[in-house]
């Protein structure tokens, strides 16, 4: 794949978990690139968007994930962005789901999976594949590339 | 072309399908015109999806807001009066079913209702108000002011009560006192929930501080024996391997530590929560039977499936049947086996977990719910452990208002039993 390999972008504010993840996705075929900011991610996000976002919850003692999650899944300015598929990783236990069953606006934090760190490598990266595959789906649903 | 951009993205409203989000004109144009050209001038800010993270909360309610519900017109009348003339805004109505249809919508901070009305009479308004608003200050104005006709107002949940006929300055007084209680109320409420607010966020931020470099640390471990798999020396995995499994020893001791403080702060159950136990209990053997030790034990399972759901959330539901049911499989012998039964007993759920294990020297027993203690034995010495889980099972049950018991005799196994307190028939979770 190397050049031509899907794209994916981390956004997390660990840099060793940016660089084991990034070496191990760059084993894998991928073209990797990173964020280290929930701000950084959304600029990236918007000027060069990936096929698929690993993201982190907290970051800088605060809970910019979630807010990343919000922007890309049901902000007007991430109209384009918006099937892009998130993967979102944490060391909190649960899933936002259910962390926040009860919350109205859960809807707006829940990403398309949810892994809890540390990774266990083998089930991250089949997750990592099945996203890309249920996208590339989706996409050639509309028409928009030819089917494979 | 950037001009135009927007008028070719359809609107992206929060209620919009996703897929009409990315319309096929805006994939289009943007094959066309290099995307990062395109997006240059877009300097996305972060912004919070949500003040909080609670369910969404109504507008305070009006604090100079008085409901009169009276069947006698003129009573009706001086009272809006007096009120209106105190600064107060007054609603009045006739009989006791508008009233609570509207005090239910505005949830004033203040009613009052007279005793004896055709159709509901004024108890019955205080019964109903109460279901659904148990701070209201409630004032009784009765014409028959008899001790008996007092109490019962008061036992029915009255704050106060006015005998006719009275002045308008009694009127105003027991008013502005009952406001000033129900501020009193809304008060402390509102500071409790603060104080609950902070400690969640600091116990959540110090484990994610506590965790994140064992776990960059464990990513790291993962990867290297990921992908350099054959290539690394014997003596480096199995170094490795035992780094790896002394970190996952922290990990969980840190995260318990939190399950912990979270019960201690009191936020972690749901009392007003119901949850069918099966579904529970279904999901945790089938994850839990995947674990290499669970390979050669028999798992059983045998709850009835018109077991009425318990009182409790599934998150704090599912920790205490997972300690269970882990340490059923921690403390067992290959080849054993394990049951778990749940039956209706008196209005309690119980359930029993059983396992064929090693079971617990009888001089342990009563440690077993202290904070880190774990029985020492050669057997157990190598099971790992945090000596937290059955202090979380305890508080969990001592919340929902049940109670857990064990019995065991060394070397037959153990059974832990639980009793539930089977739900009021509210609202349901997961």
């Amino acid at each position: 794949m190397g050049e031509t390999g899907p794209r994916i972008l981390i956004v997390d504010d660990d840099a060793d978990f940016r660089a084991s993840l990034t070496a191990v996705l760059e084993c894998e075929g991928y073209r990797v690139c990173a964020a280290a900011s929930a701000r950084e991610g959304l600029m990236r996000i918007a000027s060069e968007p990936p096929d698929l976002i690993i993201l982190d919850i907290i970051m800088e003692y605060d809970c910019a994930g979630y807010e990343v999650n919000q922007a890309v899944k049901f902000r007007d300015e991430f109209a384009l962005e918006r099937d892009i598929p998130i993967l979102m990783v944490s060391s909190i236990q649960l899933d936002p789901a259910t962390l926040y069953a009860r919350a109205a606006e859960v809807e707006m934090i829940t990403p398309d999976a949810y892994l809890t760190k540390p990774l266990d490598i083998p089930v991250f990266l089949k997750r990592v594949r099945d996203l890309l595959s249920a996208s590339r789906k989706q996409i050639s649903a509309q028409g928009l590339i030819p089917a494979p | 072309m950037i001009l135009n951009k927007p008028l070719l993205e359809p609107a992206a409203g929060v209620a919009q399908p996703r897929q009409a989000a990315t319309g096929v004109d805006s994939r289009f144009d943007c094959t066309l015109y290099p995307r990062v050209q395109n997006r240059g001038i877009r300097q996305p800010e972060v912004r919070p999806p949500m003040a909080s993270l609670n369910p969404i909360q109504a507008s305070p309610p009006e604090e100079k807001l008085v409901v009169v519900i009276d069947d006698d017109e003129i009573m009706r009348l001086s009272c809006e009066q007096i009120l209106t003339k105190a600064g107060y805004r007054v609603e009045t109505f006739a009989n006791g079913h508008d009233g609570i249809r509207r005090l239910r919508e505005i949830r004033p901070p203040l009613l009052v209702v007279d005793i004896k009305m055709p159709e509901l009479n004024g108890f019955e308004v205080i019964r109903s108000v109460r279901q659904f608003d148990p701070d209201m200050a409630i004032v009784v104005i009765t014409g028959y002011a008899t001790i008996e006709t007092a109490v019962d107002a008061m036992k029915a949940g009255a704050y106060d009560f006015l005998p006719k006929p009275f002045t308008p300055g009694e009127l105003r007084m027991i008013i502005e006192r009952g406001r000033e209680r129900w501020r009193l109320i809304k008060e402390a409420q509102r500071l409790r929930r603060e104080k609950e607010e902070v400690e969640r966020r600091f116990i959540t931020l110090v484990s994610h501080q506590l965790k994140s470099p064992l776990v960059a640390v464990k990513q790291y471990l993962d990867v290297m024996l990921f992908s350099l798999q054959g290539q690394l020396p014997d003596k480096a995995v199995e170094w490795v391997g035992r780094s790896q499994a002394r970190l996952v020893e922290m990990l969980t001791l840190i995260q318990d530590w939190l399950a912990l403080s979270k019960i201690e702060g009191g936020s972690w159950s749901d009392l007003a929560a119901s949850t069918p136990l099966a579904p529970i209990v279904a999901d945790i053997v089938q994850d839990q039977r995947l674990l290499p030790l669970a390979a050669s034990l028999t798992i059983d399972v045998a709850l009835p499936a018109d077991l009425p759901p318990v009182r409790g959330d599934r998150v704090s539901l599912s920790m205490l049947v997972s300690n269970l049911v882990g340490n059923a499989i921690k403390y067992n012998r290959p080849g054993g086996s394990i049951s778990i039964a749940s039956t209706l007993e008196n209005g309690w759920v119980k359930l029993v977990v059983r396992d064929t294990g090693i079971g617990i020297p009888q001089e342990y027993i009563p440690h077993l719910f202290q904070e880190f203690f774990r029985v020492k034995t050669p057997e157990t010495q190598d099971i790992p452990g945090t000596g937290l889980g059955l202090v979380i099972c305890k508080r969990i049950v001592t919340e929902l208002g049940g109670s857990i018991e064990v019995s065991s005799e060394e070397g037959q196994g153990t059974a832990f039993v639980v009793r539930l307190p089977v739900a009021e028939m509210k609202k349901e979770t997961g």
